[in-house]
């Protein structure tokens, strides 16, 4: 078996590199964000929050952070109420054209970005109205419906139907089943769908570019913009929230959904 | 039942006229758009005129790029499956701690991939990256920088993409019983006969939609070549991204658009058919 242990090694390391290439950009990041230095340089000379600081100060940072936060909240309401609703309707009805509105609430997030962008800036173009909050909120909220209504889906297919008929014998109304009976079996999953279209908006840069880039700043706008003048060591403090954000959130997701990738 | 019925109707109305509204509508702009007419200076005239497409098609400026997009995004899901395969293999089957290792793969597949390119081009530059390291071990006289440049956009496509890579394998390969495994051992095979035996072709669906996605994935993506690449490095998405915004042409941006889409979906398809494979996961899996 002397072979099988050599392999085994040899497939250890190979993942313990993969771990690594994967970790450490982030940790650079991290280390340069405490830099006390004007550029950035690693290792750092000296520690400082400095660029916490300005990040937290700034009145453009701090304008990115407040639409980013709007964008990302009004998203998150958006998508998940698109999907709540069309997840119980295709769940608990025989409607026709089932099969055709699902594939319809799937599509959005399987077509590249750049197709969504584009096809929402010929959109409000044609309408009359470009360049707003609204308008990426819409196409946010569009693009990002597929993945709470992917969760939200999964809750209700796990919801015991007797229970539900067992209060409707009781008298209650259909709005009362729903409301009292099945939201709270499937409120983890709600939930979860509202964090994860929440992170992915906040995240999100390509498509709030094309929609409304030149008059709206995100936080990734912002970042994108400050990288084309300077690698100033802000950045790197942003992106430490970033990275604190995301990775809470998804904790938080894959504790609501109980190890939905395990 | 007939007052139900109704109600199901008002009840439908939010998502699916939502979906129609700002989904549906929004596509069909797109393709009316790609056949408006840009005029010189100008931003947009409704017009139906072949002319956006025509460029595309006459100009070898456009068609490189499209060939580099659909080279680059071969490449990345390659190095992403030679990658990918035996970490995620080892992930499923042997390492202990998975769930911390599943947290930090899928924390970095949601990452913006701004802050992703971020962190490379900061690995990559020269006061702040692994040139340090190589000079300090005394393998570069002086510190340089890999960014912008070719490799660099190779590592940060494979960077942000592999992930998805990951997460589509191990939901195969752990679906994948060990027994068969074991009793390709007990039989005699050796461990390497029965990987690329027994595991290995079991697989094949994971590889195939984990390599199209990858694939897919990098054919609209923007974020890493602009930071980290060359305009010789430009994709489509970017090409069409500068003429939608800076030279404020839609159409042209539309008509290119449209190409790229349609030549995706017709190469997954053909691979899709060819491999006779079902379904693509998209990294949210069922429980």
């Amino acid at each position: 078996m002397k072979f099988q242990r050599t392999g085994r090694l040899l497939l250890g390391a190979c993942f313990a590199s993969i771990v690594i290439f994967l970790v450490l950009p982030l940790l650079i990041v991290i280390a340069v964000s405490f830099t006390s230095d004007i550029f950035m340089v690693f290792p750092p000379k000296g520690l400082s929050l400095q660029w916490y600081r300005e990040f937290l100060t700034m009145s453009d940072w701090r304008g990115a952070i407040r639409n980013s936060l709007i964008i990302a909240s009004g998203t998150a309401v958006l998508s998940t109420s698109i999907a709540l609703v069309l997840g119980f309707v295709l769940d608990r009805y025989e409607i026709r054209f089932a099969q055709a509105i699902r594939t319809l609430g799937l599509l959005p997030f399987l077509l590249p970005p750049v197709i969504i962008g584009i096809a929402f800036m010929a959109f409000f173009y044609a309408v009359g109205y470009s360049g707003k909050v609204f308008n990426v909120i819409i196409a946010h909220g569009i693009f990002y419906t597929t993945l709470p209504l992917m969760l939200i889906s999964l809750g209700f297919e796990s919801v015991d139907k007797e229970v539900e008929e067992a209060a409707m014998n009781l008298g209650a109304t259909e709005l009362r089943v729903f409301t009292t009976v099945t939201l709270p079996l499937i409120r983890n999953d709600v939930f979860a769908g509202i964090l994860f279209s929440f992170i992915l908006s906040l995240n999100e840069y390509f498509i709030a570019f094309l929609v409304a880039g030149f008059t709206v700043t995100t936080l990734p706008i912002k970042i994108f913009s400050s990288l084309r003048y300077s690698y100033s060591p802000t950045i790197a403090a942003v992106s430490v929230f970033f990275i604190l954000i995301t990775t809470g959130v998804i904790i938080a997701i894959n504790k609501l959904t109980k190890g939905m990738w395990d | 039942m007939k007052s139900r019925g109704r109600r199901l109707k008002y009840i439908l109305a939010y998502p699916v006229g939502m979906l129609f509204v700002f989904f549906l509508i929004p596509l069909g702009m797109l393709i009316v758009f790609s056949f408006y007419y840009h005029p010189p200076g100008g931003f947009y005239e409704p017009a139906f005129t072949l002319d956006n497409y025509v460029r595309f098609f006459t100009r070898t400026l456009y068609l490189k790029r499209l060939a580099f997009t659909v080279e680059i995004s071969v490449l990345t899901a390659l190095l992403c499956l030679i990658l990918g395969y035996p970490f995620t293999y080892y992930l499923a089957r042997i390492a202990s701690r998975r769930r911390l290792y599943i947290i930090l793969v899928i924390s970095t597949l949601w990452l913006s991939y701004i802050v992703r390119s971020y962190a490379w081009s900061v690995l990559l530059s020269r006061s702040a990256g692994i040139s340090q390291l190589f000079v300090w071990l005394g393998f570069l006289e002086k510190p340089q920088s890999y960014t912008p440049g070719l490799v660099a956009v190779i590592i940060g496509l494979v960077y942000v993409f592999l992930p998805f890579m990951i997460l589509t394998l191990y939901g195969n390969l752990k679906s994948i019983s060990t027994d068969y495994e074991e009793a390709s051992l007990n039989l005699g095979a050796g461990p390497w006969k029965t990987f690329w035996r027994v595991t290995f072709p079991l697989s094949r669906d994971g590889i195939i939609s984990g390599s199209l996605l990858v694939f897919i994935l990098t054919m609209g993506a923007y974020v890493v070549p602009s930071i980290l690449g060359k305009p010789k490095q430009w994709t489509m998405a970017i090409v069409i991204g500068d003429q939608a915004t800076y030279e404020s042409n839609v159409p042209f941006g539309a008509a290119m658009a449209l190409i790229l889409m349609v030549l995706a979906i017709v190469i997954i398809w053909i691979i899709a058919k060819l491999a006779g494979t079902k379904s693509l996961s998209m990294g949210a899996r069922g429980r």
